[in-house]
């Protein structure tokens, strides 16, 4: 049986499964008499200082390891359980309501629980899962109930629960927690961000699997893609055995690559940079060595609150980056909303066809102070780092005009201002529009690269919607017509000379399929998700450039999909052929 | 004041405030969205809410009241990231 949850850990796992069953639930009447109340405070005050020295001792264990993120998350916990909010509501509850100190607890601890689930801020919602692992602790010691210790685990196993609480998973003796996997829970929860620190695959929002498996049966969780089988027969098992020391193996041969130039056997430099979001990411692409980065969804600062964000705001998180990096390239993609990306307090207006609508760059030519505060910001961080701005959904050469004026209006202003900028800082534009792939021999002039956007540009030349299940199948970007536009966009820079370059940075860029491709259609510049970026570094510096070049003239002479990825895939040296599945 | 920390008052800098404030012998309350909150309690102060840019007003009543203002002023304008 398989299970679909939310893929919370990257990571492929087989181990056997500990439950940890959910607590019990308490008898409703737990009244008590009004000579019973001091002695039911006396209780609370003790369990209160027995908690706060658990979490203390966890917390110290925990930075005495050098996990720093997790004792954070603990110590705060240490003052959710002495916080004088908690014991207020549980002292009226004692002495006016006259409950028993656990009933008193519960009942203010789901009152507070229920403040942080309200909330507006997503991080600040997971928060309930905080308070809820302190009520757990104080009723457990007001109980006198044993604890899950999962300190002292004998063999490996995948822990299945409700809920698996920061401190459970802090205290777990990691060497033998293989897999998590809970029913509740998503991806900005505590426990995912303590599972990926922790490099433990986790499935987290999986409804139903607690009822559904037994102590010791064997599971196989997969963080890449969210899903826990069960019930595996042994072909299956051993397949997946096989799957795991393989993975083993490719990853240290992987980790071999880091700090390695990038570049073709035959001595041609490639930028490889990864796609990030935040200036989280940035920290892990300097770790796995990305050659910069080539695509920041500068978007997600604007998502998730109330109203936009400040010069002053974008100009930290941008400076962040471009401060990691160390002076590696950055392509800061300009506001990139609309299409599946809302964001509430713009008021866009539902549209029948939000792909084909008011979207990315339209919106910021329309609405000038919104580009302009960016684009100001964006300048202003190029002081500390070699950024380049790239703007999203360029349609036509008056889009490009209309972008650069506003730009040269931001440089004016910071002029007037007095405030540093890189005067140079290059500008492109992201391929995504077929129109510009078409054009891209007139575009090149007013611009110092291309990205290709593949995804979009694939739905948009197919007039496909992905999400649409009945059409997704005809999706593919290694459709001849597809392969055709990014010929063009690439010839377009090679042509232009001077330092203009061609680049992809959607997920073509990380399919091992397209690599040979890519390469020998003349990209120079490939921007992938920081998992495969290793992945892809290896086929590049594994083959040479005047191989890909044939590899790419034969595709771009077939003339269906399937021809064509046929014959990348017999075209993959066998030694990478492992990176296809 | 307006809280300037990229995060707002996530639990990091929530956990620096309420431990300087805790430490003070003065009654130290937030004002934020026309409410007031116990800023000595993890809970009160994680649950308003705050993030950057939101406006706050930092009141502080009690013997120790300068010297905790100054502190909590200074601690909430240069939280580390």
């Amino acid at each position: 049986m398989i299970f679909q949850g939310i893929a919370a850990a990257p990571g492929l796992a087989i181990a056997k499964c500990l439950r940890i069953q959910p607590p019990q639930q308490f008898a409703a009447d737990q009244s008590i008499t009004r000579e019973q109340t001091e002695a039911e405070m006396a209780r609370f005050t003790q369990a209160v200082q027995q908690a706060a020295a658990e979490l203390a001792a966890i917390a110290d264990n925990a930075r005495a390891r050098g996990q720093i993120d997790q004792s954070e998350i603990i110590e705060a916990q240490s003052l959710i359980a002495t916080d004088p909010t908690l014991g207020e509501g549980v002292q009226q509850k004692i002495t006016l309501q006259l409950i028993s100190a656990v009933q008193a607890v519960r009942l203010t601890i789901d009152e507070q629980a229920a403040i942080f689930a309200g909330l507006e801020d997503a991080y600040l919602r997971e928060r309930a899962a905080d308070v809820q692992d302190v009520g757990q602790r104080l009723t457990d010691i007001l109980l006198g109930r044993p604890r899950v210790d999962l300190s002292g685990l004998s063999e490996a196993v995948a822990l299945v629960a409700q809920d698996i609480s920061p401190s459970q998973l802090v205290t777990a003796d990691a060497g033998h927690v293989r897999a998590i996997v809970a029913e509740t829970g998503g991806q900005t929860s505590h426990t995912a961000i303590l599972a990926k620190n922790m490099g433990i695959p986790a499935v987290l929002g999986c409804r139903g699997i607690l009822a559904a498996v037994a102590d010791g049966e064997l599971l196989l969780v997969n963080g890449d893609t969210g899903t826990v089988e069960t019930g595996l027969p042994e072909e299956r098992q051993a397949a997946a055995s096989r799957e795991l020391e393989r993975r083993a193996e490719v990853q240290v041969s992987l980790r071999e690559l880091i700090g390695q130039p990038t570049r073709t056997r035959d001595g041609v430099a490639i930028e490889l940079s990864a796609n990030i979001m935040n200036p989280a990411g940035a920290e892990q692409a300097v770790q796995i060595g990305a050659d910069g980065i080539g695509l920041y969804r500068t978007e997600f600062l604007f998502m998730d609150r109330l109203s936009a964000p400040s010069e002053e705001e974008q100009l930290a998180a941008y400076r962040q980056v471009l401060e990691a990096m160390q002076g590696k390239p950055v392509i800061i993609r300009t506001l990139d909303i609309g299409g599946d990306k809302d964001i509430h307090y713009m008021h866009n207006p539902v549209e029948s066809n939000p792909f084909l609508g008011y979207r990315a760059i339209r919106i910021c030519l329309r609405q000038p102070e919104l580009f302009m505060t960016q684009l100001r910001a964006i300048l202003r961080a190029s002081a500390y780092g070699q950024a380049r701005i790239m703007y999203p959904m360029i349609a036509s050469l008056e889009e490009i005009r209309a972008a650069n004026q506003i730009l040269q209006q931001a440089k004016d202003s910071l002029l007037a201002d007095g405030l540093a900028f890189d005067a140079n800082l290059p500008v492109g534009i992201m391929i995504e529009v077929p129109s510009a792939a078409v054009m891209a021999d007139v575009l090149i002039d007013a611009v110092d690269f291309f990205s290709i956007g593949s995804n979009d540009l694939t739905q948009y030349t197919l007039a496909v919607d992905r999400l649409n299940e009945n059409v997704s199948e005809l999706y593919n970007p290694f459709q001849p017509g597809v392969l055709r536009l990014i010929r063009m966009v690439a010839e377009a820079a090679d042509r232009a000379g001077g330092g203009k370059f061609a680049g992809i940075c959607g997920e073509l860029a990380a399919d091992p399929r397209a690599t040979l491709l890519l390469l020998g259609l003349g990209l120079t510049e490939f921007s992938v998700n920081p998992a495969a970026l290793l992945k892809i570094k290896k086929i590049i510096t594994s083959v040479e450039k005047s191989y890909a070049q044939d590899v790419a003239a034969k595709a771009m002479r077939l003339s269906t999909t399937n021809e064509i990825m046929n014959h990348l895939e017999a075209s993959m040296p066998a030694e990478l052929r492992h990176f296809l599945v | 004041m307006v809280v300037t920390h990229p995060t707002g008052f996530h639990a990091r800098p929530a956990a620096l405030l309420v431990a300087r404030a805790g430490k003070s012998k003065s009654n130290v309350s937030i004002i934020f969205n026309d409410k007031t909150v116990n800023a000595k309690s993890m809970l009160n102060l994680l649950g308003a809410g705050i993030r950057q840019g939101s406006r706050i007003v930092l009141v502080v009543e009690g013997e120790d009241e300068q010297q905790t203002l100054a502190d909590l002023t200074q601690l909430i304008e240069q939280l580390p990231e």
